[in-house]
Order: C-alpha cells, then sequence, then structure tokens
C-alpha cells in the first residue's frame, strides 16, 4: 500500500490485451452450412437455411476453406494450431442466436482453442503476444422500432448468423492506446495481405479490451467499432480509473460498453458469467485432425509477409528504412511499388516517390489510393521517362504532383516533361558556348594536356549551379572543343 | 453416490433460460432438475477424465465442405415465421 502513495500517477504501468472478432470476408459461404456470406446490402434474411436459423434436424458442416484461412492466419502469426480442433456450444439465450447456442471453441473443459501462442511485432520492435485463436460463427444482426430504449421488439437480421469469424486475443502486453491501435493496423495490414479478410467493410473487424492500471484491477470495454475508437476508449477509460485511484477508490472489475456518442465508457448491467455458457462439445461436429501434409500446403500459399518484406527492401533494393517500413506494411501502398517494379527498374524514386508524394498527398486530402487516377504503369513510364530526359529534380516533383493531384492528365504530364528537356538543353548548350568563349587560354592548354577538360566541367557546373547532368556535359564539352580546335 | 437433495437456484436457471416459471411449477421443475443433476452424477463417477474420445460415438474425422455458395429459399423459412416486420424476424426486446 505505501508504495502505491509514493508513485505518481504518470508512472502507473498500463496493461492493455486486445480480443479481435474479424469475419473471413473472402469467404463464399457461410462457416457451417452453404448460404452465402455476401450479406452487405442484401434485403434482411435472405442468405439463410434451415441450418443458419437452426432448425430441428438439421446438421452443421464445416466449410474446409475457413479451417485453411484460418491456419494461414495462424502461421502467419506463429500461432501454433493444435493438432485436434474441436467445437463447442456456447450457450445463452439472446435472439441473434437462432439455436440458443454459438458454435465456438473452448480451452477448458477438455477443449482446447484453434491455436495457442504467436506474437505480432509493432514498428518499435516491440512484441505482442497472442494468446490463442478461435473460429467461430458470428450472430445475427439486431435493429430496433425506433430507439433502443424506448423499443419493445427487436428486428432480426440472420444474414449476418453463421458467417466464419476468426477471435484474436493477445496478452495484455500493450502499455498504452497508441500500441493498441498500431497493433489493429498491422493486424489489419497482415489479414489483409494474406487475402482472408476485408477488414474495412463495415462490421468485419470488431474489438473488445480489457485494461488494469498498477492496482492489477482488469476493466474490458466492449462495443468499440474502429481502430479510432479503440484509442479513444482506453484514453478515456485510463482517465478515469486514474480520477478513481487518485481519490483513492478502488477500480472494480467489471465490464464496460464505449458509448461513441457520448465518449465516454458505461458500466453494463452484470451479463452472464463464464459457468453460465454451460459450455459443451458440439456433439454435431467431429473432430478435425491438422496433420504436417495440410500445414505443408498452406506453408507454400503463404506470401512474402510484411516483415520479410521490409528486409528485402532495404537489402536488396537499396530502401531507407523508413521507406521500408511505410510501403512493407500497407497493401496498397507495397502493390503499387511493385506492381511499377514490373515495368521499370528504379525502386528508390519510386519508393521515394510513393511515399514522400503519393501518400503524403492523400494523408493530406484523406483519401485512399483507390481515389487517385494513377497506376503502376504510368507510374513506371514517368520514372523512367525522367531519367532519359534528365530534367530537374524540383520540376519533376511539380509534375508528380499535378498527375497525383489530376491537374494534369498523364499525356500532359509527358509533354511538359519534354518540353522542360528541350529548355534545359538549350540553356547547357548556352553555357557551354559561354565557357568556352570566355576561356581561351585554357582552350590553347587542352592541345597539349587533355585533362584541362576538366577544367571547362567545374565553369560549367558551377554556373549551371549542378543542376545538369554531368555526364551529359562532359560529351557536349568535349565534342565542342574538338570541334573549335580541329 | 453423492446424491444431490437441497435446493437448487431455479431463479438462476429461469433467468438464464428467459423463461417465467410459476409458483405451481416451480416445485415440480426443481424435482426434474435435480434428478438429472443426480442422473449426471452417477456419470460422472466414471473415471473417464475429458478426453475427446468421449466426446463423440463415431470414430469419424475431418469431415467437412467445399466452400460453395448455395442459396436456399429463404422465403419458405420467412413464411413459417409468426412475427415480422416486412422480411424481420420480431421478438421481444431482451435487455
Ligand atoms: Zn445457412
Amino acid at each position: 500500500m505505501r508504495e502505491l502513495e509514493v508513485k505518481t500517477l504518470s508512472d502507473m504501468s498500463i496493461k492493455i490485451g486486445l480480443e479481435v472478432h474479424c469475419q473471413l470476408t473472402k469467404l463464399k459461404s457461410k462457416l457451417f452450412c452453404p448460404c452465402s456470406s455476401d450479406y452487405r446490402d442484401k434485403e434482411p434474411n435472405t442468405n439463410i437455411c434451415p441450418i443458419c436459423m437452426g432448425l430441428p434436424g438439421t446438421l452443421p458442416t464445416l466449410n474446409k476453406e475457413a479451417l485453411f484461412y484460418a491456419l494461414k492466419v495462424c502461421l502467419a502469426l506463429n500461432s501454433e494450431p493444435n493438432k485436434r480442433i474441436l467445437f463447442f456450444r456456447k450457450n445463452y439465450y439472446y435472439p441473434d442466436l437462432p439455436k440458443n447456442f454459438q458454435i465456438t471453441q473452448y480451452d477448458r473443459g477438455g477443449g482446447v482453442p484453434f491455436s495457442s501462442g504467436g506474437v505480432l511485432k509493432l514498428s518499435s520492435g516491440k512484441e505482442i503476444r497472442i494468446r490463442r485463436m478461435n473460429l467461430e460463427e458470428d450472430p445475427a444482426k439486431i435493429f430496433y422500432e425506433g430507439s433502443i430504449t424506448s423499443s419493445r421488439y427487436s428486428l432480426i437480421d440472420y444474414n449476418r448468423a453463421g458467417i466464419a469469424l476468426l477471435e484474436i486475443v493477445t496478452e495484455p502486453d500493450m502499455s498504452n492506446p497508441k500500441e493498441a491501435r498500431e497493433f489493429l493496423e498491422r493486424l489489419k495490414g497482415l489479414l489483409e495481405h494474406l487475402e482472408v479478410s476485408e477488414p474495412d467493410l463495415e462490421g468485419a473487424m470488431r474489438c473488445d479490451a480489457n485494461i488494469s492500471l498498477m492496482d492489477g484491477t482488469r476493466v474490458e470495454i466492449k462495443n468499440i467499432s474502429s481502430f479510432k475508437e479503440v484509442e479513444k476508449a482506453l484514453n478515456f477509460e485510463i482517465a478515469r480509473q486514474k480520477a478513481l485511484i487518485s481519490k483513492g477508490i478502488k477500480v472494480k472489475r467489471e465490464t464496460r460498453h464505449w458509448d461513441e456518442a457520448r465518449r465516454i465508457t458505461v458500466s453494463l448491467r452484470e451479463k452472464e458469467e463464464e459457468e453460465d455458457y454451460r459450455y459443451f462439445p458440439e456433439p454435431d461436429l467431429v473432430p478435425i485432425a491438422i496433420n504436417e501434409e495440410m500445414v505443408k500446403q498452406i506453408i507454400l500459399t503463404l506470401p512474402e509477409l510484411p516483415e520479410k518484406r521490409e528486409k528485402r527492401y532495404v537489402k536488396e533494393l537499396g530502401l531507407s528504412e523508413t521507406l521500408a517500413k511505410v510501403i512493407a506494411y500497407d497493401r496498397d501502398l507495397m502493390k503499387l511499388f511493385e506492381d511499377s517494379l514490373k515495368y521499370c527498374n528504379l525502386p528508390k524514386k519510386i519508393g521515394s516517390w510513393i511515399v514522400n508524394d503519393i501518400l503524403a498527398y492523400l494523408n493530406r486530402k484523406n483519401l485512399t489510393l483507390k481515389d487517385l487516377n494513377l497506376d503502376a504503369n504510368k507510374l513506371a513510364k514517368l520514372a523512367e521517362y525522367s531519367e532519359e530526359y534528365k530534367v530537374s529534380d524540383k520540376k519533376l516533383k511539380e509534375l508528380l504532383n499535378e498527375l497525383i493531384s489530376g491537374k494534369k492528365n498523364f499525356l500532359e504530364v509527358l509533354k511538359t516533361l519534354k518540353k522542360e528537356e528541350l529548355v534545359q538543353k538549350d540553356e547547357v548548350l548556352r553555357i557551354v558556348d559561354s565557357v568556352i568563349k570566355s576561356n581561351s587560354k585554357a582552350l590553347e592548354d587542352y592541345r597539349k594536356n587533355k585533362k584541362v577538360l576538366d577544367y571547362f566541367m567545374g565553369k560549367v557546373m558551377e554556373i549551371s549551379k549542378g543542376k545538369i547532368d554531368a555526364k551529359e556535359v562532359r560529351n557536349l564539352l568535349k565534342e565542342k572543343i574538338e570541334e573549335i580546335i580541329k | 453416490m453423492k446424491r444431490i437433495d437441497k435446493e437448487i437456484d431455479l431463479e438462476k436457471l429461469a433467468r438464464l433460460a428467459r423463461i417465467q416459471i410459476s409458483k405451481k411449477d416451480k416445485k415440480r421443475i426443481t424435482k426434474d432438475i435435480l434428478e438429472i443433476i443426480n442422473y449426471f452424477n452417477k456419470i460422472n463417477e466414471l473415471k473417464i477424465g475429458l478426453s475427446y474420445k468421449f466426446f463423440h460415438q463415431s470414430a469419424l474425422e475431418n469431415v467437412w465442405r467445399e466452400d460453395i455458395p448455395k442459396n436456399f429459399e429463404a422465403n419458405a423459412i420467412l413464411d413459417q415465421v409468426p412475427n415480422k416486420k416486412g422480411r424481420y424476424l420480431r421478438s421481444p426486446k431482451i435487455g
């Protein structure tokens, strides 16, 4: 108790853990029945069948692809899949479950989670440990007639019921809300990258958080809808708990709900306890044995993972660590980068443009890459032409930005590039001529010693302030001087 | 066998199942549930541990299907629903 008093509030160690639910949106059908998983923008209750509606006499059958997708995520996170996958029933009576139970997995009562262990690295190098992953079915969506408080009825749409959901639970390894947000962003990038999910789709990636300050009482926050909200909810919760502790009030162990509109967390009426869910093995689904062969097959389908890619960009393509990090972890930027390199071999130039010009523009305007009329082919061509035409960097950036912002189309940019080169060529010729004319003594020396060319070079570069290409100047000078002294 | 004869928390069970039990039924249901629990207690005397082998009767494993969507005639199900609003199912709100 004494120690607690001595420590200031800002010293308090914070422990944050996350429980992420992500739909495997790339699947075509639900987890245990063949209903289409494409439910967004669909009329309510169109993707339903006797299985996901829990009608008597029906049997669920596991979607094999869902199992493979989950294994992909496991292997990418270095999480160890269990040799024998079992499903359990989690019983609770609520209209979002037509069967009155959810088919999920359970790590007690003889059950095992889908996988155990694993890590995801943050940009600082800090490792966030994964505790476990589970495969389970999504419940239905509930709406209310009028407002949630005044409504007497729930309106239920079972299109979402039975969609494959991957639950990823971390250890409480994050020490501030920023780290929690970065974890989610990296996880999202990975899931996109593995092509198992599109977490940007509405409701595709949801998150609960748990947080404890130094006195160790764990508070859970539910109902967080986006990454930005995670940071806000956690910041609010830290402030609330600190205020309590500073007044000498003990933090209560409870589940709170993030109220997005009011920007506060509110205490939830106590829900079921763990034992109230009466978990038991799902008798309708037989065990799944994961064998070496399966794992090997999946390893072969794994794309290059961001961490490895980042290293390759630095080592093999010569990108700076900063550029490599930004591009390797963002799927869209990565794709633009890699595709551009199919058309040209200028990784440093393309990499710098993507981060310093394109990404900067997107952030400024709050846009995504899809909003731009820009593709890998154009970017590569521009990079190649710019090498060929030897236009100053400043002018080039100007043109690139006009292309990004749509002020000029690609053809206009190329024309300007050509024109710009002509102007520059004229300029070089003019400088070379004037340098030769005003250095007649050096011209005489050149007859005896060809090294005097360097003297002329120096003069030209000095006047042009190094803005023009040295090799070109050298060729031009040599040509002109030889012609004069002939 | 250890028999359980004491009162069980029927109120809690009813709350979890979201049902109301009348005073009249309470006695009868309590008796039934006690019988069920005692039956399971008898099974629990077997020292088999919590092994997956006892979860399923068949030796089957790896039964799955390919990821091919096939839509059922949803209206056939909706037609059976007694309480609807438009295409939504309607149930009392549970707080
Ligand atoms: Zn279905």
